[in-house]
């Protein structure tokens, strides 16, 4: 990796002018400028940075963050309203995947088409380079028939192994990574790397975090299209899972919770309830329950206790709860379940389960439990739920109950992993008691 | 194959042309515009130059919608997109004309020198045509209403210029009023020289020229101007 500059954007800002209907446009334009109609959308504002050769910046937000339009913008795709950007050499971009693709022709025939289309010389697809496609692809004789007979499948996959061989200065990737089967994915990841090692540069957006972790060698962070960190791909990816970050957590961080976690614990001491509250991962969007006992907030710390929603792979996570009694709950419970990707329950224990009994609540009463997980998971990203209750004693099954409050999709919690740096502890989703019989 | 469909379309059209006037309006028309294959000569040679025209500026008002995946994604230049349907319509017209001449030879109207000189109101009139295209096709990404209003608006333009009729046929002050439609002029130019073999008059070549050079000028204007909000919006 050479110190050459190939991307470099300064002050980028794209404004949107929003107007409620084609007649708004036209009566506005008539007054040249007497009567505005619109209104302004800047989807990203003031962004600045420099890619240099070889490298690999990853590019992370929430949805509506402005990732797509800094990319469009990249790409050429969008004007951008303020600012400048200086591209060296041919940028290629996975938001072009298979537009140029027609029906009639075979996928080879659609190979050469594309690298026209795109730009690439005439002689820039030669004998070579097609075997390295047809190969990558691994379509079968598919690829010398018209792309029509495809199936969905072999079209991205057809597009993707073309894209994999044009070897561009600059590259652009967005979500579209996530497709096919995992040894095609596996496939794409290595020729990337083999791509980054020949020089090649790339801007690489995905929701994926192990993903960027992995590829990229900078991070930047969007936040309502500004671009609130730039750095080391962990640090970045942990201010992006600290979700308050970007409110409150700033101010709001120094004040630690006075309290030694411990698995169960009762503390009435005012301070932790003021930090829970104030550092609360609740937003009570996703809630349900018969009511009676509510989780008034909820706060998650690390070991050092500092707010957080990323954890290293085997660290522990501390869950505070502030919880507070409508009428007189005999036998409160209180539980955390955890849920992948797919929205698979992965894990959920409650105290019940735990074998403790939490004390007697009385109407009005708020009470702070904390809870200690071990966070034995496979990286990735994972929600949370939390929910309080009591088990219904007069049924004789032992897992009736009520639920008081239920609070979902909190999150996401990020299990993190370093895989260059550490042997991975165990594979699977979810590590178990293992040991040798003697 | 394709080419096959792209000549016979204009052949048709001409055959057709010259039957229907050479046998069952031969009565009616011929004396005064020097005999029917004469009547249909005319037609012929307006109506391709007009249609030719027509298609050039109704997919070129159409170029940027049809074409909207691409231009989200891709930073090919606009207009690009209309030049391409303009590039197809003046193939048609090539290949419409050479057919024209190739049967009016047939109905002893032969070539002359002057004939040399066609190209160019045909040419002419496609740079207009390509002009008008673009600036309707950024029209018609913000206000679909463009879209749909065209082919009515296109009927009415064609009944108002003489490609049907002999503009003596007007009433006078509309024959006046004639010299505001810029298709007239290229109509009557291409049949001056096609029809009659002459030089059109410095009067005609003026607003030839005028119309294709401000026409495309005045649309590339607009497009610089709205260029980030096409995108924005298609």
């Amino acid at each position: 990796m050479n110190d050459e500059i190939v991307v470099k954007v300064q002050g980028l800002g794209k404004k949107f002018k929003l107007y409620n209907s084609p007649q708004d446009r036209l009566r506005e334009w008539l007054s040249f400028g007497g009567v505005v109609k619109h209104s302004d959308f800047w989807a990203i504002k003031d962004i600045s940075l420099e890619v240099k050769r070889g490298e690999c910046l990853g590019i992370i937000g929430e949805n509506g963050a402005g990732k797509s339009t800094l990319l469009k913008i990249l790409t050429g795709a969008l004007w951008p309203t303020t600012g400048s950007m200086k591209m060296k050499g041919r940028v290629l971009s996975l938001l072009e995947l298979g537009t140029g693709f027609n029906v009639e022709l075979t996928g080879k025939q659609n190979v050469f088409n594309s690298a026209s289309l795109l730009g690439f010389p005439e002689d820039y697809i030669n004998a070579e380079r097609m075997s390295l496609i047809e190969e990558f692809a691994d379509i079968g004789e598919f690829f010398d028939r018209p792309v029509r007979t495809y199936s969905s499948g072999m079209h991205v996959r057809l597009a993707f192994s073309m894209f994999m061989f044009m070897e561009p200065e600059i590259f652009i990737i967005d979500e579209a990574l996530s497709v096919g089967d995992i040894f095609f994915s596996q496939k794409c990841f290595t020729r990337i790397r083999e791509q980054m090692d020949n020089g090649v540069t790339f801007i690489f957006v995905s929701h994926d975090l192990n993903a960027v972790q992995n590829l990229s060698s900078r991070v930047i962070l969007l936040n309502n299209g500004e671009c609130i960190f730039q750095g080391k791909p962990e640090q970045a990816i942990e201010r992006y899972s600290t979700k308050s970050s970007s409110n409150t957590s700033s101010a709001s961080s120094a004040t630690r919770l006075e309290t030694e976690p411990t698995s169960v614990i009762k503390n009435d001491d005012q301070i932790a309830r003021v930090a829970i509250e104030s550092n609360s991962v609740l937003d009570g969007k996703h809630r349900h329950g018969h009511g009676g006992m509510e989780i008034v907030a909820a706060r998650i710390v690390d070991s050092s206790n500092s707010d957080t929603l990323a954890v290293p792979l085997m660290e522990d996570l501390y869950f505070y709860f502030l919880i507070k009694a409508k009428k007189e709950i005999q036998n409160p419970l209180l539980g955390i379940s955890f849920f992948d990707r797919m929205n698979n329950l992965v894990f959920g224990k409650n105290t019940l389960q735990l074998g403790i009994s939490l004390p007697k609540l009385e109407a009005g009463e708020e009470i702070v439990h904390g809870i200690k997980v071990k966070m034995s998971l496979q990286p990735g990203q994972y929600t949370a739920s939390f929910h309080c209750g009591e088990p219904d004693s007069s049924n004789i099954n032992p897992n009736a109950g009520k639920v008081c409050d239920w609070h979902d999709s909190i999150g996401p919690i990020n299990v993190t992993f370093d895989y260059s740096a550490n042997r991975v502890p165990f594979n699977g989703i979810a590590d178990l008691s293992m040991t040798i019989i003697e | 194959m394709d080419f096959l469909w792209i000549v016979l379309q204009p052949l048709t059209m001409i055959l057709l042309y010259f039957t229907v006037f050479s046998t069952i309006f031969a009565s009616k028309m011929g004396a005064a515009e020097g005999g029917t294959a004469m009547f249909a000569l005319y037609l012929c040679s307006g109506f391709l130059a007009w249609s030719a025209a027509i298609e050039c500026i109704t997919s070129g008002a159409n170029a940027f919608i049809n074409n909207a995946t691409y231009l989200k994604k891709l930073s090919i230049p606009e207009q690009v997109f209309v030049a391409k349907e303009s590039a197809v319509a003046t193939y048609g017209l090539v290949i419409s004309f050479v057919l024209l001449i190739i049967i009016s030879m047939v109905f002893f109207h032969f070539p002359s020198w002057t004939w040399l000189l066609l190209p160019l109101p045909l040419l002419l009139f496609q740079c207009f045509a390509f002009g008008l295209g673009m600036f309707l096709g950024i029209m018609n990404v913000f206000f679909k209403d463009v879209g749909h209003s065209l082919p009515i608006l296109f009927q009415a333009w064609f009944w108002l210029t003489p490609i049907v009729y002999p503009i003596t046929i007007l009433p006078e002050f509309m024959q006046d009023m004639a010299f505001i439609n810029p298709a007239f002029h290229y109509i009557t130019a291409v049949r001056e020289i096609f029809l009659y073999h002459r030089f059109p008059d410095s009067s005609l070549w003026i607003a030839m020229i005028s119309w294709s050079l401000i026409v495309p000028l005045l649309a590339y204007l607009v497009l610089r101007r709205l260029r980030p909000e096409i995108r924005d919006c298609i």
